[in-house]
């Protein structure tokens, strides 16, 4: 219970109010296999 | 432990900014993720301790997801979907954050992680027993959802300031980090 608790938690809604955030955004590199 | 791979995930934002943080959180407990329904199915097993019950009272039998090989090929597996979508880079931090998982576990696990899957070669189990004691072990996951939370937070305000927004979100998130794992980790320690 408490690891699908943490999972909703963490991954859900801390991860979606992270995307909030200006941090810089990973792309995958063009150019490379 | 739960809620310590979340604080290392936490952690490992601070430095790798540029992969989300919510991705980086699913990879912390992406081997427990998996074992979730091979539990279910009766194919990976937690066994009660004799005279003993609550957090860490278990032998957990999960010889595919927390066998090296299996470990190798569940971060694998992530690293290459991440790949597609944010890069090597990324894709690496979130194999190894993966990886990350059973080198945590193998601190706290009672000697019960396999080597090759399904405990193939009937080869010495692995872990470090720091469950014996469950009060470190619960130090150990709050001093990583602290850190995480704290190092997150330095990080988050750095972005914000830079791109001229205002802080207080950043200390927002951190503070709930800090909250949400010390809670869930407070469940975990009190759960019989």
């Amino acid at each position: 219970m408490q690891f699908l608790l943490g999972v909703f938690l963490f991954v859900a809604v801390i991860g979606w109010l992270d995307t909030r955030l200006p941090w810089p955004v990973a792309k995958k590199e063009k150019g490379h296999l | 432990m739960i809620a310590g791979h979340f604080g290392f995930a936490a952690l490992v934002k601070s430095r790798e900014r540029s992969t989300p943080l919510w991705m980086l959180m699913l990879a912390s407990v992406w081997l427990d993720v998996v074992f979730v329904p091979l539990f279910l199915a009766g194919i990976e097993t937690l066994q009660p301790m004799q005279g003993r019950s609550g957090y860490g009272a278990a032998v957990i039998h999960a010889d595919y997801t927390h066998s090296i090989v299996g470990m190798l090929a569940l971060s694998l597996l992530l690293a290459l979907v991440c790949w597609s979508r944010w890069g090597s880079r990324s894709a690496t931090v979130v194999g190894l954050v993966a990886v990350s998982h059973w080198a945590l576990d193998l601190i706290v696990h009672h000697a019960d992680m396999a080597v090759l899957p399904g405990n193939l070669g009937n080869l010495p189990r692995l872990g470090f027993g720091l469950w014996d004691y469950p009060m470190l072990a619960a130090a150990l996951e709050a001093l990583l959802v602290l850190l995480g939370a704290g190092f997150y937070r330095r990080a988050a305000r750095e972005v914000s300031i830079r791109a001229n927004r205002r802080p207080q979100w950043a200390t927002a998130v951190s503070v709930l980090i800090a909250t949400c794992g010390l809670f869930v980790l407070y469940l975990d320690v009190s759960s019989r």
